[in-house]
This record gives structure tokens, sequence and C-alpha cells, in this order.
């Protein structure tokens, strides 16, 4: 087993812990950006949702 | 596939459904490479699921990825569209996560008191028939819960306990979800039903009765499919007229009650009817075996075991009929304004309130006031050991964060697809492509929306009024065409990755979603296909 699948198994509950605070946290900050027009932050902000997803198919 | 060509069809279209793409354009080519775009997310998670057999946690973050670049490179959406999506996506996945987290926390508190061990010694007891019990607990039972919890809680509560009585996972998971399937529309207190009435303007009385009968000829032959799971074809032979009159019961409350305008009792009706005749049933049939089981659950024991659930009927109840309780529950919703956003292309979400989450008397927070009258109970009865309370929280907290990665992902991507008209491209693909076949689709439709959303009720929010102007352009009955939709979502919903992560969680599947996904469409598929003869039968009757 390679040191990544075992760095994932090791700490896959935090991890997923970790994807899914990306995916869902970053809403309250996109309801301002996205409302106010705020167009870098809310790229930024999108960009955190998207890392989340990545990380959470990695993770599983 | 010829579409919405017709100016005078656009103009209706445009005028009935806001929300709908206004951008329509006659030529044939652009429409269909958009359709089979707007598929391609779903194609995706299908694919993933069924085929690589990954699980929902991670296939539904790759649905996530199409949806969004296809949303942004061709329907025309922008960033602040998608980030407007998203955060209407975590108020509906804090909506289904409530419920599930409490779901399974209350079976946590009544399993690590040893009320599961209980139950499963006592069913035995009342009868040795696996199949019947399977038929007691996965058909008439989930149906009841359905009827009072709803969204994911049957499979959720019941599942475990069939584990518990030696099931395979995998058929603990199978057999409430098609049981409790024909029992959704008026199931969650009418919850889907209401959002049919609320999204056509057409009167509860008038809907109820093909959208009922439907659902209670669907009924019996979940009954079959539930017996078929347990046993096989002998077990479907052997309990011929037992399942025949359980089924009749309960299709019959439920069309009583939901035509005399008690639709939103009339699925707890329904299941209440099944726990009734098929305990009649299980003693009738299984007395000699009762009367030689010497190692019977005392009565007291197996109302203390039973008292978690029986909390839940009292408190949902109790704020469903008691106006001042429900009132001083109500004080607290959390909603949300939204703007109304727009794609390029034109497709408008007007602006509203995302999902509104009444916490205080949510179905997540009925749950969550069960688990504690459980826990207390319990506790008081000394069923529990010491740090019983935190290992219940721990269990609870490591088997459903995968899960809800799994709906947070999947309810973004149906939310995006719905703000960018990905999913209305879908159904007028379907329904207009088809012409006087239309019918025969229709619930496939409302199926197809339920498996995207999770949802019968966000099925009927987002297909009804598509469903309604289709079915008055081509000529055919519209409440036996609304019956059709959200008969189709009921089943549908059953299939959606959400529930079956759910079933998954509480069963250790997590993770084999996919294997579930497989065998639940063969059970489904022909229950869909069912409801498909029937709207023909039911338009060709009031036609001649």
């Amino acid at each position: 087993m390679n040191d990544g699948a075992t760095f994932r198994n090791r700490y896959r509950f935090t991890l997923q812990a970790i994807a899914f605070a990306m995916i869902t946290l970053p809403a309250i900050g996109l309801y301002q950006s996205a409302s106010n027009g705020n167009a870098v932050l809310t790229v930024i902000l999108m960009g955190v949702v998207a890392a989340g997803m990545g990380l959470a198919i990695w993770v599983n | 596939m010829t579409l919405a060509a017709d100016p005078y069809i656009l103009r209706l279209l445009s005028i009935s459904m806001p929300h709908a793409i206004i951008a329509i354009t006659s030529e044939t080519k652009p429409m269909l490479i958009d359709w089979f775009l707007a598929l391609l997310p779903i194609l995706v998670i299908i694919l993933l699921m069924v085929g690589f057999r990954w699980g929902a946690a991670k296939a539904g973050p790759a649905g996530w990825f199409v949806a969004v670049l296809v949303a942004l490179l061709r329907f025309g959406a922008g960033i602040d569209l998608v980030a407007l999506s998203q955060v209407k996506a975590l108020l509906l996945t804090s909506d289904v996560l409530l419920i599930t987290w409490s779901a399974f926390l209350l079976y946590r508190v009544a399993d690590e008191a040893g009320a599961i061990q209980i139950l499963s010694q006592a069913i035995p007891g009342l009868t040795r028939d696996r199949v019947l019990q399977a038929l007691l607990i996965g058909w008439a039972f989930a149906s009841f819960l359905q009827g009072v919890g709803g969204f994911g809680v049957p499979t959720a509560v019941t599942a475990p306990l069939l584990v518990g009585l030696g099931f395979s996972p995998l058929a603990a998971v199978l057999i409430p979800s098609i049981g409790h399937s024909w029992s959704v529309t008026f199931g969650s207190l009418a919850t889907s039903f209401q959002a049919l009435i609320a999204s056509t303007g057409y009167a509860g009385e008038i809907l109820a009765p093909p959208s009922a009968a439907f659902l209670a000829i669907t009924c019996l032959f979940c009954g079959y499919q539930v017996a078929h799971i347990s046993g096989g074809w002998e077990a479907v032979r052997r309990l011929f007229w037992p399942i025949l009159v359980l089924g009749i019961a309960m299709g019959i409350a439920q069309f009583s009650l939901s035509t005399n305008g008690l639709w939103n009792i009339a699925a707890l009706g329904g299941g209440s009817a099944g726990l009734i005749i098929g305990f009649l049933i299980a003693r009738f049939r299984g007395r000699q075996a009762a009367e030689q089981n010497t190692a019977r659950t005392k009565g007291r024991l197996l109302l203390l075991a039973l008292s978690g659930y029986i909390a839940l009927v009292v408190i949902t109840l109790a704020i469903q009929f008691i106006p001042p309780l429900r009132s001083a529950l109500s004080i607290i919703v959390i909603r949300v304004p939204f703007p109304a956003i727009s794609t390029s292309l034109g497709h408008t979400t007007p602006a509203g309130f995302g999902r509104e989450i009444p916490l205080l008397r949510h179905a997540g927070a009925i749950l969550a006031y069960s688990s504690l009258v459980a826990y207390l109970l319990y506790a008081r009865a000394g069923l529990y050991t010491p740090g019983s309370g935190l290992r219940v929280l721990k269990t609870t907290i490591q088997r459903m964060l995968p899960s809800s990665l799994g709906i947070a992902a999947m309810v973004s991507m149906a939310v995006v697809m719905a703000h960018v008209g990905m999913t209305e491209t879908l159904a007028r693909g379907l329904s207009e492509g088809m012409g006087s076949l239309f019918p025969v689709i229709s619930p496939w439709i409302g199926g197809l929306g339920a498996f995207m959303t999770g949802s019968n009720t966000n099925s009927n929010v987002v297909f009804a009024n598509l469903q309604l102007r289709t079915a008055e352009l081509l000529g055919f009955s519209v409440p036996i065409i609304l019956a059709a939709q959200t008969a189709g979502g009921a089943l549908g919903s059953i299939i959606a990755p959400t529930k079956i992560i759910v079933g998954a969680s509480t069963t250790g599947l997590a993770g084999k979603e996919g294997s579930i996904l497989r065998s639940l469409l063969i059970y489904i598929f022909p229950l869909i296909a069912l409801i498909s003869l029937l709207t023909l039968l039911a338009l060709w009757i009031t036609q001649s």
C-alpha cells in the first residue's frame, strides 16, 4: 500500500469531516458575495467547494 | 425528437411556467445536444454507481462536477448563479440531514439499550414465518413510519431491525424501501401531495382519487415484491391470500382517507390498518408456533423496547393535531430570501425563499425529541451501561458523516441542474418527444425527478406544472397525468441515491450503494411500468 492510501485510511474520518465542511460552510459567505456581486470572493469560495468535492472523491 | 417549436405552445409554456427555459429554438440538433448534456450528470452518476460500484459519497461529487461544467459551458450559467444554487442546496441538504442524523440517533439510542434485540426476539415470538416478519416490519410498519415521518425514516428505522432478525443487509434495505414506496405521496403527513396541489392549483379533492387509486394498486404489488425478496416465488405463492388481504386493507384505508379530505393522515391510516390486520394475520397463522415458543418476550419489556418509536408517533401526532403546540414550535423558522437569478440563455428562477426549515417542529427535531425521551426511559429502566451516551453519539457521527457527504453532493447537483434549466430540458425532451405516448412516460418523468432530487415533493414541485401543461396541450385528463407524476415520483424516490445512502448507512453497507441501486431497479422499474399501464387504462376509461 502506498503512502497516499495509508494516509487516507488512517485519517479517513478527519478527511471526510474536512471535505464536508469545505462543501457546506462556504455557503454562508457565498450568499453574501453572490448577492452583492463580489465576483472574486465568489470564485474563491466556489473553489473551496470544488476542492471539498474533489477531496470527497479522493477520500472515499 | 421535436421540441416545442410552435410559438403558441411556447407562449403557453412560458405563461404557465415562470421557471421554464424561454430561449427554446426550433432547431432540432442543438436541442438534442442540450438534452443529452442535461442528462450527462445523471448518466455519470448511474455509470459510476451501477457500472463501477462507486459509493454515493464518491459518485455524487463527480456528478456535481459534470453538472457545474455543463451549466457553465452550455446552459449559460454564471458563477453567481452556481453560487446561489449552492446556498439553496445547503438548505435542502440541512433539511435532509436533520432527519437522517436524528433517525439514526433514535436507532442507536434503542440499539444501545438492547431494544432492537428485544424486538428481534419478540417478532419471531409472534410469528416464526420469516416472510411474514418481513411483511409486518418492512411493509406495514415501514408504511406506518412513512405516514408519520418519511424522508428516509422507514428504511433507516426498519432496515437495522431486519438485519437483527437475520436478513442479509441487502435484503434488509430492499424490503422496507420497496415496502413503503406506495405510501410516499401521502406520507410525511402528505407533504408531497400538498406540493402537487400547491404547484398545480388543482384542488386536492380532484387529485386525490386517481393518485390514491394508483398507489393502492401499487401497494398490493409492493407486498408481493417484499415476499419475493424475503422468500422467492414460493413465498409469494404461499402467502398470496394474506398479502392480498393486507394490501387491500392498506390501500383502501389510504384511499378512503385521502378522498375524504384527510390526505394528511392517509398514509398513516394505511400503515395503521396494515399493522392491525398484519398482527391478526400473524397471530392466526403463527398461533401454534407462538404457543410453543417458551422464550416469549414479556409484554412490559416489549413495550419498553418500543417506547422510542411510540414516542415518535405520539410526538408527531401531538405536533400535527394540537394547534397551540404546533404554533409554539413554529417560532424558529430558518428562511433565506433569494434574488431572481437568470442564465444568459434566459432561464429565470424568480426571487423567493429557499427551503424553509421550521427548526423546532421539523421531522428531524421530532426524531431528536423521540431519541431524548427514549434515552431517558431506557436509562430509567437501567438498560444502559456507563459510557452508553457517548458511544451512541460517537457511532452516530462516524456512521452518518460519509452519508452526509453523498447527500450534500447529490442535492447540490440537482439544485444546479434545476436552476440552469437542465431539468426542464430533460423533462420537456422526454414528454414532447413522445407525443401521444406521453401518458406512458409521465410516471417515468416523476420518477426521474424524484431520483435526481431524492424527494417526491421536489419532483412534484419541479415537474407537476410541466406535466399539467403538456397534458392540456395533448388533450389528456390532467388529474390522471398528475396522479401518474406523483405515483412515479413516489416510486422514483426510493431509488434516489440520497435515500439509498440512508439505508446503506444503517445496515453497514456504506460504500456499496451501487449494488443496492442495481437490486432496487429490478423491483422498481416494473412498478413504474405498472403505473404507465394504469395511466393508459384510466385515460381510456375516462375518454370512453
